[in-house]
This record gives structure tokens, sequence and C-alpha cells, in this order.
């Protein structure tokens, strides 16, 4: 089966700084399978939301190809769609409602249908009611689910997430991340998802990539969570897995 | 208008940060009464020290000032001449807000655009707007014109730095996220562009209206027969400092009101517009 | 920016050749734009004497940089504004800092400074002329005027800005009100107080430029308004021309002031 994601040799650095030769990414490989969770887990600043924003198509390979579902990113494509981390994503003079409906309003769905999709999409994520307020009313949990609202509404099987719950209380965390579980297990969207919490990554991921320490970082190693789901600390595997992962990124931390 | 909290974290070209927020006061909780009491007694100091140590001709009393100006009003010319400054403000501003705004949107959205005309807007940003005065009034002579013209070159310029402001401050994940939805050139315009820039336009209109109060004072001074900046050179002529102070304290008054009404009529309209993220 | 980059790697030919295009084309292109629109223009006008071509204003300049009128009125100017600015500044900065820590003097202050800030300095050229004479001391005073209430505003604003943890945190130590001033406060201040600097500034050609235009033998004002009754209008474009480069010139050295003193103080652009 043909990855659904794939890195081939890829580096990156940015454009412009090319005299100083720092990259950001080098000789980069993965290859991530369609309609798996897969957690990108790494120490902070080694080039995690890089990663991202070359699938997303925000940025370009210096070197090397990066391919989704058989074609080379070029450019961003409404198949492939992104959650930021800080919610400023969002635009502050629309409502949740008209902020999920972006994506659809620039696709040129007509009004009364693309109102529709929008608030299934909101109640779908938890936000029914709150449709009518702005971004300045709502949490920050709140706001990260109308970016995913925005982001489900559309037609992509892809989605992007870059550190999305990093902002918010352990509680909230804990409860967006159950959802979002539920969520890709009702859709079997294609998940990336960036992080630098180890247990976060546990519980959502059906694979997890560790990443070196930037500058020029790379793939350290991927590993299987072999985890039934709902998955939960307490599970004993989980610790097991747990300290796995943190000795591979224990060597990389500073 | 759901009541939410508008906020106003983004900083204004050409004015002290925060300025929008609210007047002095209210951010410091100064309360009515003491504001009150401390313009009360501002006034008897004033009027006992001019009745004490001055003559009305250096340094006239309140209640002299305050008389001078029913005694202004019920003559009929002081209507006249805050009607004729209020026109070419009100004229130049209008002319001067498009102008500006355009240009300012021009620069922000194409870069071709803003690389040619960024060095000139940083020179020219740097003259006074009073310093046109001697080639405007050569070219278009002493009428209307040549100070509308004024003020459509101070209004202008405030409305184009805020407008270019604005556009460049629009946060890269709010593009980013158009992007992913496979948004055009002219949507990420229309939908992100001109909405993000709007408060800063309005910011831009009010500041640029406050400065033409300025500007309209010296150019009515120079080369005018109507206007408040007239009228203070006629009364500097005949020393007649009270008709100054009246000048003034309407040229005060009229400046607050007009930039509160404007920035709460702003406010109340594009309401949206102001909500942070 | 630009400067420090260049500062850490090696300038080679290539580079310094690729700034210097750069550069071309980001001043010299827009310039000669200007400068060929200008020329179009004044033929199209055609009164040489009321709307002068560029060459011809150069050709001026050359003369009154030659005679040193240009230098003696940019003097005249600049002396004025150094003297009104700077003694405005150390007003300013005072009674905003006695606002900012006593509520007393903000109280009291605030509804006058509320109002003036909207009575430019402008609109009082007249009455400080009757008061002090059309000689220095009332323009002086006038910039003071111009310069110390921006100032002032801000720099309150400043002191009520700092977040309240950064009081707290130093109270921890048991700081003393003499060192939460000089530790916490003024550095706190301090990129309100250029902020509040370079505005005055602009506001301080403003108001010379005024008040040599109504009432002086010197200084750039002087200079477009004497040349404007002469028709000399190539003179006025060589004085203009001279305000915006002092203007650029003091704001930049301002700000090279600012950061050189104070750059740690994460001042805005």
């Amino acid at each position: 089966m043909d990855p659904h994601i794939l890195f081939l040799d890829t580096s990156f650095m940015y454009p412009g700084r090319t005299r100083t030769r720092e990259w950001v990414l080098q000789r980069f490989n993965l290859a991530i399978g369609k309609g798996e969770f897969h957690v990108l887990l790494g120490p902070s600043g080694c080039g995690k939301t890089t990663v991202l924003n070359l699938v997303a198509g925000f940025e370009h390979p210096s070197l090397g190809e990066v391919w989704v579902k058989g074609r080379r990113v070029t450019a961003p494509g409404v198949d492939r769609v992104v959650i930021f981390q800080s919610s400023d994503s969002l635009y502050p003079w629309l409502t949740a409602l008209q902020n999920a409906e972006f994506g659809l309003r620039i696709a040129g769905m007509p009004g009364p249908e693309r109102t529709r999709r929008a608030l299934n999409f909101l109640r779908l994520v938890g936000l029914a009611g709150q449709e009518h307020k702005f971004p300045c009313q709502l949490s920050g949990g709140m706001k990260q689910r109308v970016q995913l609202a925005r982001a489900l509404a559309g037609n992509a099987d892809t989605l992007l997430m870059d550190e999305p719950f990093g902002a918010l209380d352990a509680q909230t965390r804990s409860l967006l991340q159950t959802e979002l579980v539920q969520l890709w297990q009702q859709t079997r969207y294609t998940m990336l998802f960036v992080t630098h919490d180890i247990s976060e990554a546990i519980l959502l991921a059906d694979r997890v990539s560790v990443m070196t320490s930037g500058p020029g970082a790379t793939l350290k190693e991927t590993i299987d969570v072999p985890l039934g789901r709902p998955r939960s600390v307490a599970q004993p595997e989980f610790g097991d897995i747990y300290v796995r992962l943190n000795r591979l990124l224990g060597k990389e931390a500073a | 208008m759901p009541s939410v909290h508008i906020s106003d974290g983004h900083a204004a070209v050409g004015d002290r940060p925060g300025a929008e927020a609210q007047p002095l006061g209210e951010r410091c909780l100064t309360p009515p009464a003491l504001a009150v009491t401390s313009i009360l007694a501002g006034l008897l100091v004033w009027e006992l020290v001019a009745r004490a140590f001055f003559q009305p001709f250096t340094l006239p009393a309140p209640s002299a000032v305050a008389a001078k100006a029913f005694e202004l009003l019920r003559t009929g010319n002081l209507l006249g001449h805050i009607a004729a400054s209020y026109t070419r403000i009100f004229t130049g501003f209008v002319i001067g807000s498009a102008v500006g705004g355009l240009l300012g949107i021009a620069m922000g959205t194409v870069s071709h655009i803003r690389r040619l005309l960024e060095p000139l807007v940083n020179f020219f940003r740097f003259i006074p707007p009073i310093a046109w005065i001697g080639p405007v009034l050569i070219w278009f002579g002493i009428g209307e014109a040549s100070k509308v013209l004024l003020i459509v070159y101070t209004t202008s310029f405030m409305v184009l730095l805020n407008a270019l402001a604005g556009i460049s401050s629009i946060p890269r994940n709010q593009l980013r996220a158009a992007e992913c939805f496979g948004a055009s050139t002219f949507q990420v315009f229309c939908l992100i562009m001109l909405p993000a820039a709007v408060r800063y336009l309005l910011t831009g209109m009010r500041i640029g209206l406050m400065n033409s109060f300025a500007t309209i004072i010296t150019a009515e001074m120079i080369a005018a027969q109507s206007g408040l900046g007239y009228l203070i050179l006629v009364s500097f002529n005949y020393s007649a400092v009270d008709t100054i102070f009246v000048s003034i304290a309407t040229l005060g008054v009229l400046g607050l009101v007009t930039s509160q009404l404007f920035d709460k009529i702003s406010r109340l309209i594009a309401w949206r517009y102001y909500l942070d993220a | 920016m630009v400067s420090r980059s260049s500062a850490q790697s090696e300038p080679t030919s290539s580079r310094v050749a690729e700034r210097a295009l750069y550069y071309a084309t980001v001043y010299v292109l827009p310039s000669a734009i200007l400068i060929a629109f200008w020329d179009a223009a004044a033929r199209v006008y055609g009164h040489p004497q009321l709307f002068p071509p560029p060459l011809s204003t150069f050709r001026t300049f050359v003369a009154a940089v030659r005679d040193g009128s240009l230098w003696a009125n940019s003097v005249a100017s600049m002396v004025r504004i150094m003297a009104g600015f700077s003694i405005g500044s150390v007003f300013g900065v005072l009674i905003g800092l006695l606002m900012g820590m006593l509520p007393a003097v903000r109280y009291v202050l605030t509804p006058y400074i509320d109002f003036l800030r909207f009575v430019s300095a402008l609109a009082w050229i007249t009455a400080f002329m009757v008061w002090f004479g059309v000689g220095e001391t009332s323009k002086i005073l006038l910039l003071i005027y111009a310069t110390t209430f921006g100032i002032a505003v801000n720099v309150a604003e400043g002191v009520s800005a700092i977040p309240t943890v950064k009081l707290r945190a130093a109270e921890c130590f048991g700081i003393n009100r003499r060192q939460m001033f000089v530790w916490v406060v003024l550095p706190a201040c301090v990129p309100f107080i250029v902020a509040g600097m370079r505005l005055a500034l602009q506001n301080s050609f403003t108001a010379i430029i005024a008040a040599e235009m109504l009432a002086a033998n010197r200084g750039l004002g002087f200079l477009i308004m004497s040349s404007r009754i002469f028709l000399q209008t190539d003179r006025t474009y060589v004085a203009i021309v001279a305000l915006g480069v002092l203007g650029f010139l003091t704001d930049f050295l301002l700000m090279r002031a600012a950061r050189g003193f104070a750059g740690r103080y994460q001042l805005g652009d």
C-alpha cells in the first residue's frame, strides 16, 4: 500500500539563510499510512512544526521531496488542513459559526447549505449553542474546538495538528484528547499530530515518531503503540511505552 | 451587539500607544466627581490669579472669557468661523481618508507597490503638513482649495500609515488557514485583509482628524478670511486675548467632541472589527 | 537588523554587489520615478517660477548651501527644537512619573491633559506671542508645550501598564520604594518614554514651522514663508526637503540613542 504521507530524504533550511548553512531538517524520512494516527514527538524547537508546514505546503523542501497521496506537495491543498497551536488563526470579527463556515465560503458553497453543514460540525465538536459567540468570548479549549470544526467542515482527509492542546489546562486537554480520538475513530482521517508531551503521544497515536533535537533534526525512531482504545494512563503497558519514549527523548533534551 | 469586551491592544501609528482604549481618565479610574472638582479648582485659581496679578488684555479671567464667548456667539460670527473651519476639515478629511485608505491598502497588499512607495512615504512623513502651505498657496491661491488640500494631505498620511500597519500585522496563521482552504488572492483580500484593516483605517482617520484641527488653524492664520485660525490671528492683531482664549477653548472642545464622537460611531458601526482574537 | 546580520558574516564582493542592487532598486528607483514625474508635471504646468522643475530646484539648493542661508536657517530651527524638546522631555517624564506613581497627581492633572491634548500647540502661538513676545522665549516655550503633554501621557500610561506580577515579584525580595522606582518602574517605562519622545519630536517640527511662518526672521518656516511672498517656489522646495531630511535624521538619531542606551528594554520599531 502506498503511504498517505511520505518524506523522502527531505532537508530544509529557511530560504535566505543559506549563508549560515543551518539546516532545520536533514535527511528526514517518514511514511504515514492512510487513516493512521501518527504523532511526531520531539524536544521543543527541533523542527516538528517545520515537518508539518512541509506537508501543509506552507514551506518547501530545500532538498528531497514530500508526497501526499502519491502526489508531490508544491502548495497548500484543500485535502490537508492545519489546526494551529494558537487560536489567532480564527478570525476575530467572525462568530464561531462564521469561522466554521470559512472554508465552505471559500469553496463557494451557498449560504443555507454551508450553515447547516458548519452547524453540524460545531455540534460534533461540542459547541452546540455557542455558534453565535465571537472568539474573544470563547475559552481556549472552545477556540480549539472551533478550529477543529472549521477543519472538519471542509473536504480534507488529512488533519495536521500543531500542538493544538499545548496551551490548555490539563483537564480540558484530557477531555479534548478523548474526543479527538473518538472523532478520528468515526471519521478515519489521516492524522499528523505534533507534540512534545509523551503521555499525549501514547494516548493518541497508532505510531509515534521521535525526532532528534535540532538543528539538522532527523527522525530517531518510530515505535508502535499497540494499545487498545480507549486508553488510559493507568494501563500497565502505558508505563512501559512511556519509559521507552522518555529514554529516547531524554537523550535529546538539553 | 453582544456584550463583549472590546479592547484595543493594537498599536496605532502616530498616536500614543493604547490611546484608543479610553480617555486616560477612565483608564486611571479618576472618579468623575474628582475630575469636576479638579477642573473647578483650576478655574477658580485661574480666576483669582488673573484678577489679582494680570491685566485683562494679557490674561483674562475665565469669567471674562465666558462672557466674551457668549458675546461672540450672540453676534453670530463665532458660529460662522466654526462652520468655516469645520467645512474645510470635513471636506479634506473625506477625500484624504479615501486617498490614504486606497493607497495604504494597495501598499499593504501588493508588495511591488509597497516597495515602490515606501521610501517616498518614509521621506514625506517627516515633513510637517503645514510646511506645504508655501507651495500650495503658490499653486492654488488663497482660496478654499489650498486649505482643503492641506487637510487631505494631513489625513491621508495618517490613514495610509495605519492601513499599512493593519495589513502588515495580520497574524500569519490567519493567512495560512485561508491557504489551507484554497482561498484565491482576491478572497484573501476581501475576507481577511480588508476586515483586518478596518479598525486600523478608522484609527488612522481619527488621528488624521485630530491632526487636521492643528493644520487648519495655521493655514487659516496664514491665508483665510474666516475660520477659527483667522479669528485667532485677527484677535492677535487687536490684542484681544479673550477672543484668542475663546477660539482656543472652542477648538479644544470641537476636537475633543469630534474625535470622541468619531470613535464612538466607529465602534458602534464596525464593532465586530474591534474584537480581539 | 540588516547591519547586525552583515556584521556576523563575512562581507564578500558578491554580497556587496547584491546589497548595492537592493538599495538601487529600493531607494533609487522610487526617487527616480518621483523626479521624472515632478519634471513632467513642471513641464505641463509651464510656469517654472510657480512650479520649478527638479534641475532648477537643485541649482537653488546648491546656491542656498553656498551662500549659507540654508545652513543658517536650519540651525536656527534646530536650536529652537533642541532647546524646547529637551526641556519639554524632562518635564514630560517627570510629570508622567508623578502621575503614574501618585494617584493624587493623576486625579488632578488627568482632566487637563485629556483636554489639552486636543489643543495643538499651533493654537497657542499668538497667545504666547502676546505673553512672551515674538523672540526666542515664546518659541521655545511653545515647543515645551508641544513636547511635555505627549510624553507625560505616555509615561503615565507606561507606569500604569506595568504588570502586577513584576511589582509583586520585586516585593517578594523586600524591595523599598526607592529601589522599586529605580529598578522596576523606571526600566519598565523606557519604551513608553521613547515612544512619547518620538511623537513629541514630530510635533516639535510641526510647531516650530508654524511659529516661524507667523513670526520669525530666521528658520526653515521663515524661509518657506518669505520665499512664498517673493514667489521663489524653488526655495520653498529646498526648505521642505531640508525639513524632511532633518526630521528623518533626528528621528533616526533618537532611535539610535534609545537603542544604544536602552536597547534591552524592548523598544518597538
